[in-house]
Order: C-alpha cells, then structure tokens, then sequence
C-alpha cells in the first residue's frame, strides 16, 4: 500500500471500537428525543431500487476508492451509510446519480443499468432522485421559495403545477411560514430543510443524504432525520451517509459500515458501532 | 413558453449582474467588428475597382487628325483583322469629351479648355488581356494612329493587390473571429465561474444540459449583436463619407454605394456576430459543465 492510500484509508476508529473518530463524538447528544432505541418499520421486501454489483472504483491516480461492492437497497428502505472519511460512503452515493462511473461493474437505480445511460438521459434519472449535501448547497440570492421552485423551473415543469408542488414541498418540511426569507435569515438547520425541500418538490423515488447533519448541531440533526424518517414512511427510499451514532443508534434502521472501500458490516436495525463491539 | 420566460429572465438577470463586464464585452466586440467591416469594406471596394478595370481594359488608338473617312474605314477593317480583337469601336472627339465630362461629374467643360483637345480614337477590345500589348504593336504600326495606350500593367498590378488583400483580409479576418470568440467567451466563463454554484444545482436537480447552456448562449449572442450593431452604426455612416470623398477625389475609382452594401454585409456582420457570440459563450459554459 502506498503513502496516499494510507491517507485515504484512515482508521475507522469508532466503527471497529466505540472510541470518537475525527472530532465526532460518540458521546450521546443532549437533546434527542425519544432517548432510547426505537423499533423501526418492518423491512420492506419490494423491489430493489439499487443495486450495485461488483463495483469497483479506482480514480485516476491509482487510488482504488471501491473495492468488490455488492449491495442491494430494496424500494421504501432507510438505509445508514457509516465509516470514516475516505472509506468510500460519498463514492458509493455519487455513481448512483452519476457523478461518478464504476470502474467495474454494474450500478443500477429502480432497476436502469447506469452504464447504459446516454450523457443526455442522466438529467431525467436525476429528476428521480433527491440528494441533500452537508453544505446545504441553497443558493443565497433567491428565498426558500425560490431556491425550491428553482428545481422546477430549469426542469422545465409547467409554470402552473410549480406553486402548488413547492408549497406541498415546503409544508412538508415545516418552512411554510418561512418560504419568503433568504438563506441568510435562516438557521443552519432550516436552510437544510430548504435543501430537503428542493430534493423532495420533484417527487423523487430515492433520497440521497451525504451527511446532511454534518453542519447541524445535534438537536438540529434530530430534527431533520425525523423529517428524513417522515419522508421515507411515505414510500420514499432514503440512503444517509453519516457521522452520526447518536442518530443511528436511536434510529435503528439498516447501517451498511464501509472501511477501505469495502462493505464491512450490514445489519438490519443496526447500531453504529458492531453490537458485541459496543457491548465490550 | 415557461422555458422562453425564463431564459430572456436569466439573460437580463446576468446582464444587469455586471454591467462592467458586458460593457468591455459589448466594446471589444464593436472594436473588433468595426476593424473586420473595414476589411471587408476595403476588399470589396478594391475587388470592385479590379473587376471593373478588368473588364474595360481595351487599346485605346489615337488617331492622326483629319483622317478621311474612307482612311478610318479602311483603318478599323485592318484593325478587326488583327487577332484576338473582339470589338472595334470608333470614338470621336466630341464623344470622347461628352465621356470625359461625364465621369468628371460636370466639372469640366469646354469654356474651361478653350477647345476639345481630345483626338478621335478607336477602342479596341481583345479577347483575354495577355494580347494587349501584342495587338497594341500592330495597331501602332498602322498608318493614321499617332499613339496607343492600353491599361494592361495597371490592371496585372490591381488583380495582384486585390488578391493580396483577400490573403491578408482573410487572415486577419480569421484572427479577428478567433478573437471575438475569446474575448466573448472570456466574459461568459467569468459568469459562468460567478454561478458555478447554481449550475452545480441545476444539474444535481436534473436540468437537461441544453437547458443550463442556452441563457449563457443567449447572453454571449446579445452582447456580440449590441458590439456588432454599434459597430455597424459607426461603420455605416463612417463608409458614406469616405465614399463620397473618395468619389469627389478620385472619380476615376468608383466605391461601391453604401446602400447595396447595406443589404448584405452589415446583416451578415451581425450573423456573424451572433455565431461568434454564441460559440465563444457555448466554449466556456461547456466547461465547467461535467457531464
């Protein structure tokens, strides 16, 4: 192994042992509630909505980001993607909307071969998913009204079908009363819930978070996976990459840990750090 | 009719964004489409005059005064049996000083010179201009002709000239388009560069690549058109003036009239302004566009 691959593959300290990794603590957050870990829904047994199949990343210079990954997230799961910085979570995210092409291997999403896209058709498989980002990403000349219709209107969505999706949009995320401020109005925590409401206005089948809390602080994190679990009790598959155990743990949904590229663990309704690692 | 909305409101929007840049856009564009107008202008012109002289090159034969006319008859048959002479045409003095005023535009008349000094002459056509100065010999040996003149250096000198123009015209055309296409292109990156952010947003949401380069493209297309429009303002009346100084100075060489080029080469100055605009700003959004 390299000196630049050892860089990458920094030690996921707390996902093999419960000790904090890279300033995040695993100390439980103050405020989160319930405090305890809840019961999630039942699996759900649909379909896949995506499937990657023996993926492999290497990017240009040599790094292998993605070694040997097969994976399945079923329609209307919530999924918890966990590992340290560089241990390949954000890759895994961005071949599903294409920014990123597997060296090997097969991604599909609701059940399109990806490879088999032409440059032109990856806009409309876009316009089927919702995708959340750490820095929020809003744009801070235009208000939480038009940061959301904006993902409607460079669509090319019918200007009348766009009021009612955006308000629908903002309502479910609780910014009603605050569709007319700027960014620069509004917390850290509202802003990305305007981030949620643009990847939700479109009606997306699948909901892509890349730590979406990362900026939050933990009340504010709370509050905006609640909003996630909402929208995912409706029918919506949601995958989060996260640093969150806090969050994790008291969600219990299905936690998929990467280390060096590779899927260490999958657990249905599990914990951030291994249980019997935890326990110990 | 929602996407036409909003792209006429993202070019207003960006143009009014920054004014500095789209003015030096606009200006630089006018610069450069007032230098190409002005080679185009000038090769045109030169062309015209190449065209024109070529194709009334003749031998002019003055005749020896008071020649009878059975002597001019007998002259212009031997004349016409000379090879490669197409046409043989008997000029008088008289003609030959109504010609004369004509093309002065009335500026001289006979009061001025006391009397016709013109003498008679033939205008002898020949088929291709290498035979000029063979057939002139022939008619110079002729009795009755005292002097022959033909233009055939003058206009081997014209046709070179012109075509060194087209060269030199075509080059500096290219250079000036390539130009055109950077300057405009250089203004869009850095608006493109200042919304890098949100086109980042279109396309994770999912707007269609067409859709994210065509209010850049239109932007690129507005500013070469108002560069190319001033330009054409300023070239326009800027070539009336020279034309009819040139016509008053050197009546001899006629410019083309401002209005017959006004049909064709100044729309095809603003074409040419909207495709360059259009190329230089497609060039630049492109690349920060990565799929």
């Amino acid at each position: 192994m390299t000196d630049s691959e050892e860089e990458i593959w920094d030690e996921p300290a707390s996902l093999l042992d419960p000790k904090p990794i890279l300033g995040v603590s695993t100390e439980p957050s103050p405020a989160p509630e319930p405090a305890t870990p809840v019961e999630g829904p039942e699996i759900p047994e649909g379909p896949p909505m995506v499937e990657y199949l023996s993926v492999n990343l290497t990017y240009p210079n040599g790094q292998q980001a993605l070694k040997d990954v097969n994976l399945v997230v079923k329609k209307g799961e919530f999924v918890f993607l966990v590992g340290s910085t560089g241990s390949g979570k954000s890759s895994l995210l961005k071949m599903i909307h294409c920014e990123l092409e597997p060296t090997t291997g097969a991604v599909y999403v609701d059940r399109q071969d990806l490879s088999e896209l032409k440059k032109h058709q990856i806009p409309y498989l876009r316009r089927k998913l919702g995708v959340i980002f750490q820095d929020f990403r809003v744009l801070p000349h235009k208000t939480a009204y038009e940061n959301v219709s904006f993902a409607l209107e460079v669509t090319g969505v019918a200007h009348r079908f766009i009021r009612p999706r955006v308000r629908r949009a903002l309502e479910m995320v609780n910014l009603s009363e605050k569709s007319h401020r700027l960014p620069g109005e509004m917390s850290g925590g509202e802003q990305q819930r305007v981030a949620i409401a643009r990847a939700l206005v479109n009606e997306p089948v699948l909901l892509i978070g890349d730590e979406p809390t990362g900026n939050l602080d933990p009340d504010t994190s709370w509050d905006i996976m609640q909003t996630l679990s909402q929208i995912n009790a409706s029918g919506t598959t949601v995958i989060v990459a996260t640093h969150n155990s806090q969050i994790v743990d008291v969600m219990r949904k299905r936690v998929l840990v990467m280390h060096r590229g590779t899927i260490l663990r999958d657990e249905e309704r599990g914990m951030y750090a291994a249980q019997s690692e935890a326990k110990s | 009719m929602g996407s036409v909305v909003y792209f006429l409101r993202e070019v207003l929007i960006n143009l009014r964004r920054s004014p500095l840049m789209t003015l030096s856009a606009i200006t630089t564009v006018m610069i450069l489409q007032l230098i190409l107008g002005s080679f185009a202008l000038l090769w045109l012109n030169l062309d015209n005059w190449t065209q024109a002289f070529t194709q009334q090159v003749q031998v002019v034969a003055f005749l020896d005064e008071d020649l009878s006319p059975e002597a001019l008859e007998k002259l212009q048959k031997k004349i016409q049996t000379i090879g490669h002479v197409t046409q043989v045409r008997f000029v008088d003095r008289d003609e030959a000083f109504a010609q004369l005023q004509k093309e002065m535009k009335g500026k001289i008349s006979l009061s001025d010179v006391g009397e016709n000094p013109l003498p008679d002459r033939y205008d002898v056509r020949v088929d291709e201009a290498r035979f000029l100065a063979p057939v002139a010999d022939k008619i110079f040996k002729l009795k009755g002709v005292y002097k022959v003149k033909y233009g055939g250096d003058i206009a081997k000198r014209l046709i070179n000239l012109s075509s060194t123009v087209s060269w030199v015209g075509g080059a500096i055309s290219c250079m000036l388009v390539l130009a055109t296409v950077t300057v405009v292109g250089n203004t869009i990156r850095l608006t493109v560069f200042a919304r890098r952010r949100e086109i980042e947003i279109m396309q994770m949401v999912g707007a269609a690549r067409w859709f994210i380069q065509v209010p850049f493209v239109l932007e690129g297309v507005v500013q070469s058109l108002a560069g190319s429009a001033l330009a054409i303002i300023v070239l326009s009346p800027g070539y009336e003036s020279l034309a009819e100084w040139m016509s008053d100075t050197l009546p001899f060489l006629p410019s083309l009239p401002g209005e017959q080029l006004g049909e064709w080469l100044y729309p095809l100055l603003l074409i040419l302004g909207c495709l360059v605009g259009a190329l230089g700003s497609l060039l630049s959004v492109n690349r920060y566009l990565r799929i």
